[in-house]
């Protein structure tokens, strides 16, 4: 799996990513990471003194309905989703890997009765039954990855599937299988290397939808809890007061927008 | 020379192409070329891979492939300088002056038009049926039915002589042809180059024919151009430079055309018991294509068996069927003392799968490309590293090579990992498939005398199959000759090359003599 790693490093070396895009998501991790640490003011506390101010030296970007610090609040309010999302990412990652290779390696009934599966998961109306998910057991972040990773696991595993079933006709898998390598074998020492950068693509992928759902359901009240900082959830406190002051709904929304946009460029290149 | 006139039709002076933003001592792609093509000439550009020869094609055609630069000189097509030449003048070059007939069947037509379609697209909508039937049939197709034929229901041959019809429909003054055979069977591309050159008679144009294959270029070309690492090496009639090579390179070319009469490995009549027995054996593809039918043949410990057969003979679905990738259908298979090869791979015990080895005919795809060579070989083997060493060696490759990965290593040097990997499971019987078509002719002949040397200190038997009667008639003791499935003959290799007594293989002994002949 070691290309998994290096191919991305590798290419960002070759100076063929826009720097734009290398920008960002280095911006992004670098708050994500250390806005705990940096000297902010706190995202809790509410100024009473001052309601939906415009920017000012005290408040760069203004305050919210309640008077907290809106710079604060938007460089904390992609940890939860990122947490969310990572987590979930691994999850389907991981899953669907294992489902989609193991369809294309049994083949018969047992792939059939895989890919039925991942259609009923493709199916699944993701928004609805998040909602109901998230209303049944509560907004507990655990179950909210698990089901997020659930229910992303369906592209990765179908793209693992056909990238297999391709290498599986490859002769140097057939000289493999006439040396006496096991399927456990192939799947390690054929498959697995190969499909990395291919799936690793699709994975990327699933992490910004699965970002985005995390946000939508925060922005409908069943995701972050308030009084998190959260971008999707900040959308939806400050709407009311858009016309008021409207950066406290274009800067969230400037911030999820940017990190997805250049997560899929990063992707999507090559 | 045979006419010499005074326009030339295609003109190159001092070309240079360079890799873009290349370092300086990376060498050109091409270097100091000098070209001309006459009138009414046939020139034939030979050369291995990386010879340069397709890039000076396509520079003829005033395309500079991606990531080239033209550096230095001059194209001149014509009169005109058709590199810097706008879209649309060259637009109407290609219409009536110049046609090109690519290598790759497959992808020159567009699967959805009909042939008639196709000359619609290329003449004009209101092309007459007559004028498009006129030139089909001289291309040597004839009938109406043809007309509403769409690509997938025409075989290799049909499709390269529509392409060919389509090319020559507007009369063109420069065809260039791009490996006009190397997709289609050695019989049927022996029509189409007797097609070619009675076109070219008639019609008067000036030819540009580029191949790996001196055999081919031979045929149709008055006069021959020898690439070799970007520059020319020689470049003179035909005939003469056959005759008195005056370069190490083109020595080394003709020499390495497969001849019918010489043998590259002493014919060895001492063999051992029946190692593969194959009674009535019969493989299927889909429900109703026999791929073999009813093929009954034998195998002694040690002996080299040649299988002679074109596309859809079945050669590749025997070979499947012995290592056990697919199930065969009726008839008995069995190897070494009984045991019985009519179950599938998963089935097979470890000493028996790894007594029949394989090696594939497309080096690029036998080995994992993220695999050193060291992985390749000792993954499923567990060979040491002497042991790993020394079969390097006996392949003709260094140990240097245990950490190369396959995207260092040429088509050559993979294919004798590739044999290298088989060697290490010690087995009893070696099926070679096609295993040196993807070579360029002269690494073709070292791996070939490599393989007789192994053959010679091993002892192993071996299986090999290939299109080329010359290539294998000077390598196996014993000649199989497949045609749709069904063995046609069987004998010694001299039998078969002397007095082929079926009708098909005398046509192919015919063509491999007039391939080789000096």
């Amino acid at each position: 799996m070691k290309t998994i790693l290096t191919k991305p490093v590798a290419s960002l070396r070759s100076r063929r990513v826009k720097p734009l895009v290398l920008f960002t998501i280095t911006f992004h991790g670098f708050i994500a990471v250390l806005a705990p640490f940096l000297p902010l003011a706190s995202t809790d506390a509410q100024d009473s003194g001052s309601l939906l101010q415009g920017p000012s030296l005290e408040h760069w970007l203004g305050t919210d309905s309640l008077g907290r610090d809106v710079f604060s609040r938007l460089l904390h309010g992609g940890r939860p989703s990122l947490l969310i999302a990572v987590a979930a990412t691994l999850i389907s990652a991981v899953a669907g890997i294992v489902i989609g290779s193991l369809s294309a390696l049994a083949g018969g009934w047992l792939d059939d009765a895989l890919s039925r599966l991942l259609d009923f998961l493709l199916a699944l109306p993701t928004l609805i039954l998040l909602l109901l998910i998230s209303s049944f057991f509560g907004q507990d972040p655990f179950i909210l990855s698990l089901a997020l990773g659930l229910m992303y696991l369906a592209p990765i595993a179908r793209v693992t599937r056909s990238t297999t079933q391709t290498l599986l006709a490859r002769d140097f898998v057939r000289v493999a299988r006439m040396q006496g390598a096991g399927n456990l074998a192939i799947l390690r020492g054929e498959v697995l290397p190969n499909v990395g950068w291919v799936v690793f693509t699709e994975v990327t992928m699933q992490f910004t939808w699965i970002l985005l759902a995390f946000s939508s359901l925060s922005f409908l009240g069943l995701g972050a809890s308030p009084p998190t900082p959260e971008w999707g959830l900040m959308i939806a406190e400050s709407r009311s007061y858009m016309t008021l002051n409207p950066i406290l709904v274009i800067s969230p929304i400037l911030m999820l927008a940017s990190l997805v946009l250049a997560i899929q460029a990063l992707a999507d290149h090559e | 020379m045979t006419v010499k006139t005074t326009l030339e039709i295609v003109e190159l002076r001092d070309v240079e192409v360079v890799v873009r933003g290349a370092r300086e001592e990376t060498p050109p792609i091409l270097q100091s070329i000098d070209f001309q093509v006459a009138q009414g000439e046939s020139v034939g550009i030979v050369g291995g891979s990386g010879s340069g020869k397709s890039t000076l094609l396509r520079l003829i055609a005033g395309v500079v492939s991606e990531g080239l630069h033209l550096q230095r000189g001059a194209v001149r097509v014509l009169g005109k300088n058709i590199v810097d030449s706008s879209a649309q003048e060259r637009e109407e070059m290609y219409g009536k002056s110049l046609a090109l007939v690519a290598q790759s069947l497959g992808e020159s037509m567009t699967p959805h038009l009909t042939v008639l379609g196709h000359f619609r697209d290329t003449v004009g909508k209101d092309v007459a049926p007559d004028r498009v039937l006129r030139s089909l049939t001289e291309v040597g197709l004839d009938g109406d039915g043809y007309l509403r034929r769409f690509p997938h229901q025409l075989s290799g041959g049909e499709r390269q002589r529509v392409l060919l019809a389509l090319a020559l429909v507007r009369s063109p003054k420069l065809l260039l042809l791009d490996e006009p055979t190397s997709a289609l069977d050695v019989s049927i591309a022996a029509d189409v180059l007797k097609t070619i050159k009675d076109l070219q008679a008639r019609h008067g144009f000036a030819l540009v024919c580029v191949s790996h294959d001196l055999g081919v270029v031979r045929q149709i070309a008055d006069r021959l151009v020898v690439m070799a690492q970007g520059q020319i090496v020689e470049s003179g009639e035909t005939t003469k430079v056959l005759r008195q090579p005056g370069n190490s390179y083109t020595q080394k070319l003709v020499d390495s055309i497969p001849k019918l009469e010489s043998r590259v490995r002493q014919i060895d009549k001492n063999h051992g018991d029946i190692l593969l027995e194959s009674r009535d054996l019969t493989v299927s593809r889909g429900r109703t294509t026999r791929a073999v039918d009813s093929l009954s043949f034998e195998i002694r410990k040690g002996e080299v068996v040649g299988i002679i057969g074109e596309s859809g003979s079945g050669k590749s679905s025997l070979l499947s069927a012995i290592c056990g990738l697919v199930p065969i259908d009726s008839g008995d298979l069995r190897f070494g003392n009984g045991q019985d090869l009519a179950t599938t791979m998963k089935r097979r015990s470890p000493d028996l799968l790894s007594s029949i080895q394989m090696v594939f005919q497309n080096p690029d795809d036998s080995l994992n490309p993220k695999c050193s060579v060291a992985q390749s070989l000792g993954r499923y083997t567990n060979a040491s590293r002497d042991d790993m060493v020394a079969v390097l060696s006996a392949v003709g490759l260094d140990q240097k090579f245990l950490s190369r990965q396959p995207n260092e290593m040429s088509g050559g040097e993979k294919q004798r990992v590739a044999l290298a990997r088989a060697l290490l499971a010690s087995p009893e019987l070696l099926l070679l498939d096609e295993i040196t078509s993807a070579l360029d002719v002269t690494v073709q002949a070292a791996v070939l005398k490599t393989l007789s040397d192994l053959q010679k200190d091993l002892g192993v038997a071996m299986i090999l199959v290939s299109h080329d009667i010359a290539l294998i008639a000077s390598f196996a003791d014993k000649l199989i000759v497949l045609r749709n499935g069904r063995l046609i003959e069987q004998g010694t290799s001299a039998e078969i090359v002397d007095s082929p007594r079926h009708e098909y293989t005398r046509k192919l002994v015919a063509i491999a003599r007039q391939k080789s002949a000096a």
